[in-house]
């Protein structure tokens, strides 16, 4: 069920062959800067550095099979969580580029579920993947290769006091423990009939019946525990200033390694404090793709001149007197004296009305432009567009044009 | 002892120091240094944490509940691994966990408010915070130290009943000071009905934290308050039970809303949405954690107590 503590000396490991003081530090360290980053690019390379001490670690998949797919199971789901939602995101881009939108064939109540594709969605989830799973399998290593004997010595090494280190030590000793006595209790709760798979009732009705499985096993664990405070204190635990069985020496080895740590972290937050390593997308993937969501009035004001560009045949001079508002639609739609339908919204949407001046080009009804001309170009010398200013939902922009022919 | 706890402080005042000069100094010259740009917030908020914490402790030094001993030392890290474990058990992901108008069930947080309740605030301040972390690690979720620290605080302001001797003192203090708090997040709920609940991921119907907050989600902190007021009054006589549904309540409100404000710096959520959108439907289904999971260990360690005559 759990990650069960499978320690064992491997012949050739590299993170065994380290001191676990110098080890936790370096976890440590990692841990910190993996943190500041959201670019995909740099967060290769901590995955590189995961990679590297999951390789030399002779773990072998046979034994670690359960921790990994259960792991990779987890972070996977919530990678396509992130991806679906666009959660999380909202921290670190304010924009979104439109690649697909994924629209399904049916309706709920007149909600047709869909999802935006967007540059920005993928790559939060690939670093939120490359982030979490450098994390996590860097902690996988741990229990598989840190001697259990070692805990407490090496969490006195790093300075924590006596009692707090002994703590520790107990703490990671018994998460296997109570693991196998939740199992053994669940099974005898399940043959006496208890289904916490499929717990009914109202909500409190629900948690009462969560403790049968957790009541028990406190307080079996506060009465075991008798033993072993008797144990520690018949060893006058706590009494004076502890010795360990085992001592622990750095090796230069365990040095380098704090060293590495150590610079890799002052990298980081040097990188992170010259504005480094923050979320990336590539620039050209940006080209040519709708924006998505909010938009602020600069965004509205831009995306309504392309919307302009496009609805037209040539700009012939760049527009000017740009003025953009924010109203409802039912307002856009006042302003512009057109009671156009507007792709079944609802009159109180917000959005952005936006004019401008220019000189843009049609073609003509009856054939192709040309400078002699029995067909003269028609010229438009105003445009303006409605976008929906908050709606994650929508595809760009909609627009109406109210243009009088030169 | 004194020149130990004065250094402890002093490096933890040096960090915090050091962040704000950064914050103000290093922000002034280099728009990058503003510190929500960077991840090292969260430890700074840490660093505010543990700040509160030795606060807590210099002013009541001189009281025996700060003592560690073999017992406390062992209590400290069944709590932890116990809270780890369960906490990774009803994550989601080995039971589904089952949900009830937007509230999923998580009954981990009752452990760091019994140990607490019943061993001290060492023991509950080590079981929550360092259980989270472990329970973090065991998923390998990320880390975020500030709700570690957060869950702490639940644990070691739930220990904080062992201040009085006669239990009954202070409790309708307690009360108060949780009714007020409870009060002003419905009050924020009230004038922020649109904000979406930040807690609740619904795969099956594709709803992944950004439905609007439900009135049960939303007014589950008023549930259990009431929940906690009767259990409070129903079971007076036994004034063990009344004393840790009470003191685990302000310990989840303080702890949690700690975790959830510091958010609004860390994630930069608006603060309705830090109170709304994640301290609401935190903390208030943890209340009714508390008011039903917590007597009943309550009651059935005191039954072991007289068992074993201690």
């Amino acid at each position: 069920m759990l990650v069960t503590w499978r320690h064992r000396e491997r012949r050739g490991s590299l993170i065994q062959s380290l001191d676990p003081r110098a080890w936790w530090i370096f976890y440590a360290c990692f841990l910190a800067s993996t943190l500041l980053f959201w670019d995909a690019r740099f967060l290769a390379v901590f995955l590189a550095i995961a990679l590297f001490f999951i390789f030399t670690s002779r773990v072998t998949w046979q034994e670690s099979r359960r921790a990994w797919l259960f792991i990779g199971l987890f972070i996977t789901f919530f990678a396509i969580l992130t991806f679906l939602t666009g959660r999380g995101g909202v921290e670190v881009y304010q924009q979104e580029h439109l690649i697909t939108r994924l629209q399904a064939p049916f309706s709920i109540f007149g909600w047709q579920p869909g999802v935006n594709i967007t540059v920005e969605r993928s790559f939060f989830a690939l670093s939120q993947f490359l982030r979490v799973f450098s994390i996590a399998s860097l902690t996988i290593l741990i229990p598989y290769s840190l001697d259990p004997g070692l805990y407490g010595v090496a969490f006195r090494g790093l300075g924590l006091p006596d009692k707090i280190a002994y703590a520790m030590d107990l703490t990671m000793r018994f998460i296997p423990t109570f693991g196998r006595d939740f199992q053994l209790t669940l099974d005898a709760q399940r043959a006496r009939g208890y289904e916490i798979e499929n717990l009914r009732g109202g909500l409190i009705a629900q948690v009462r019946k969560m403790a049968p499985l957790i009541v028990p096993v406190t307080i079996h664990a506060i009465i075991g525990s008798e033993d072993i405070i008797d144990a520690m204190d018949l060893r006058a635990f706590g009494v004076g200033p502890r010795t360990w069985l085992q001592q622990l020496h750095y090796r230069r080895r365990d040095r380098l390694l704090i060293v590495l740590g150590v610079l890799l972290l002052t990298a980081s937050l040097g990188l992170s404090f010259s504005g480094l390593g923050k979320f990336w997308v590539p620039a050209q993937m940006l080209e040519n793709r709708p924006l998505v969501g909010n938009l602020t009035k600069e965004q509205a004001m831009t995306q309504a001149q392309q919307e302009c560009l496009a609805a037209y045949d040539e700009s012939l001079s760049a527009p000017h007197d740009f003025q953009a508002r924010q109203v409802t639609l039912k307002e856009a739609y006042a302003m512009l004296g057109n009671e156009m339908a507007f792709e079944q919204r609802p009159p109180d949407t917000p959005v952005w009305i936006v004019w401008m001046k220019g000189a843009w080009r049609v073609e003509p009804p009856g054939g192709s432009y040309s400078q002699d001309s029995d067909h003269p170009p028609i010229v438009f010398q105003n445009c303006t567009v409605i976008l929906p200013a908050n709606d994650q939902e929508s595809l760009g922009g909609v627009i109406v044009t109210k243009a009088l022919p030169q | 002892m004194d020149r130990k706890n004065m250094s402890v402080i002093l490096s933890l005042v040096g960090v915090f120091v050091f962040f704000l000069l950064i914050v103000w100094i290093g922000g002034m010259i280099n728009p990058d240094l503003q510190l929500d740009e960077t991840a090292v917030l969260r430890f700074f908020f840490v660093a505010l944490g543990l700040l509160i914490v030795f606060a807590v402790y210099w002013f009541t030094r001189d009281r025996d509940i700060w003592f560690v001993g073999t017992r406390e030392v062992v209590y400290m890290s069944i709590g932890a691994a116990l809270y780890a474990i369960l906490s990774y058990l009803f994550n989601g992901t080995v039971f589904a966990v089952p949900s009830v108008s937007q509230v999923a069930l998580r009954p981990a947080i009752a452990i760091p408010m019994f140990f607490g309740y019943s061993f001290g605030p060492v023991v509950g301040l080590f079981t929550g915070a360092i259980g989270n972390m472990f329970g973090d690690a065991l998923t390998g979720f990320g880390l975020s130290p500030q709700w570690s620290l957060g869950n702490g605080l639940v644990g070691m302001i739930a220990g904080m009943a062992m201040l009085f001797k006669d239990k009954k003192k202070g409790l309708n203090t307690v009360l108060g000071i949780s009714a007020a708090v409870a009060v002003l997040a419905t009050l924020v709920f009230l004038l922020n009905r649109a904000v979406p609940n930040m807690l609740f991921y619904d795969v099956e119907n594709n709803i992944f934290g950004d439905a609007q907050i439900s009135w049960f989600a939303g007014l589950s902190i008023v549930v259990g308050f009431i929940l906690i007021l009767v259990v409070r009054f129903a079971f007076g006589k036994s004034i063990d039970v009344a004393a840790a549904v009470t003191w685990s309540m302000l310990g989840n409100l303080l702890g949690i809303g700690f975790a959830a404000i510091s958010d609004i710096w860390i994630n930069g959520f608006s603060p309705a949405v830090a109170i709304v959108g994640e301290f609401l439907p935190a903390a208030g289904p943890n209340l009714i954690f508390a008011a039903v999971l917590v007597p009943l260990l309550v009651a059935a360690y005191s039954a072991v107590k007289v068992q074993s005559g201690r």
